[in-house]
């Protein structure tokens, strides 16, 4: 396992694996649209808008499946220091924020035409609404600080701040009245989706992990790369200076 | 898909436009790294390409 934390292992694996949940996530994704639009029936209450359900909560599940990585990272460069648990958890912030856009805007687009409005400030919403800031509040301090360790470190503090949320946006619907509705899949007793609707949902959802899975592998990889420009500017940017000062008392 | 079809539509549009501008981004990304690494010579331990 540790193995294939070094980042040189990681590369190999990563170029081996990509083609492989690339292909995975497109049979799945043709599966599950085929599931959403084509075989499964349109709700009795909710007619043809259910169909949204189908990208709707698997991008929620990702959001925090995603925010779920970074807090495991965050503990990896923590306790450890490995350089490629810093990478991935950089990797996966704006993976985790455009999965958490895509919730919030088909949630609204879902809530229109269900609820009469695109937006309330109840529980569910507003604490996905707070992890979305937090990713973006993650992007930017990773930009703001040029050294990749020392943002890392600032990183890795805010990420294990924010998981507070995380256990406030699964049960948000249970401990407050709110206008979403409560757990229909992940719940005790089991899902109360009937199976010719559920069996889509979890396609697609599985389509969107292979989805997270192959980007999370690009981005991580493009990290990598870019600390090794990162350190090659720096080392050549050395050597110049050093064969300039060689230079120097020559010329005198 | 009845009466909330724009709705339906823009829902899967917005998913589609999203995924795809970050898989183009991250892949443009990738060929420039890629491109400005090509200009300096491979050093010990920058291996795995």
């Amino acid at each position: 396992m540790w193995n294939f934390a070094n980042p040189a292992n990681f590369l190999r694996l990563a170029n081996a694996l990509i083609p492989w949940t690339a292909a995975a996530t497109i049979v799945l994704a043709l599966l599950g649209l085929y599931g959403a639009f084509l075989a499964s029936p349109a709700d009795y209450q909710q007619g043809n808008t259910v169909r949204i359900m189908y990208i709707h909560v698997p991008s929620a599940w990702l959001a925090m499946f995603c925010y779920a990585i970074m807090t495991l990272s965050a503990l990896g460069t923590l306790v450890w220091r490995h350089p490629l648990a810093d990478a991935a958890q950089k990797a996966a912030a704006p993976l985790g924020a455009i999965f958490t856009l895509i919730c919030l805007v088909t949630g609204s687009l879902w809530g229109k035409p269900m609820w009469g409005t695109w937006w309330v400030w109840d529980a569910r919403l507003t604490s996905v609404l707070v992890m979305f800031i937090i990713y973006l509040g993650l992007i930017a301090l990773w930009h703001a600080i040029e050294e990749p360790s020392q943002a890392g470190k600032a990183a890795t503090i805010l990420t294990l701040v924010g998981v507070v949320n995380l256990p406030i946006i699964k049960f948000s619907v249970d401990w407050w009245n709110t206008l979403h509705q409560p757990a229909s899949v992940m719940r005790l007793g089991g899902p109360s989706i009937h199976w010719s609707m559920l069996w889509p949902l979890l396609t697609m959802a599985v389509a969107f992990t292979f989805l997270f899975v192959t980007l999370h592998l690009m981005a991580t990889r493009n990290e990598i790369l870019r600390r090794r420009l990162r350190r090659q500017s720096i080392l050549a940017a050395q050597e110049i200076r050093a064969s300039a000062a060689q230079a120097k008392p020559q010329e005198a | 898909m009845g009466k909330h079809a724009g709705f339906i539509a823009a829902a899967y549009a917005v998913t589609g436009v999203a995924v795809s501008a970050l898989i183009l981004y991250i892949i443009a990304d990738y060929r420039r790294l890629r491109r400005a690494l090509s200009k300096f010579p491979p050093r010990d331990g920058d291996s795995g390409e």
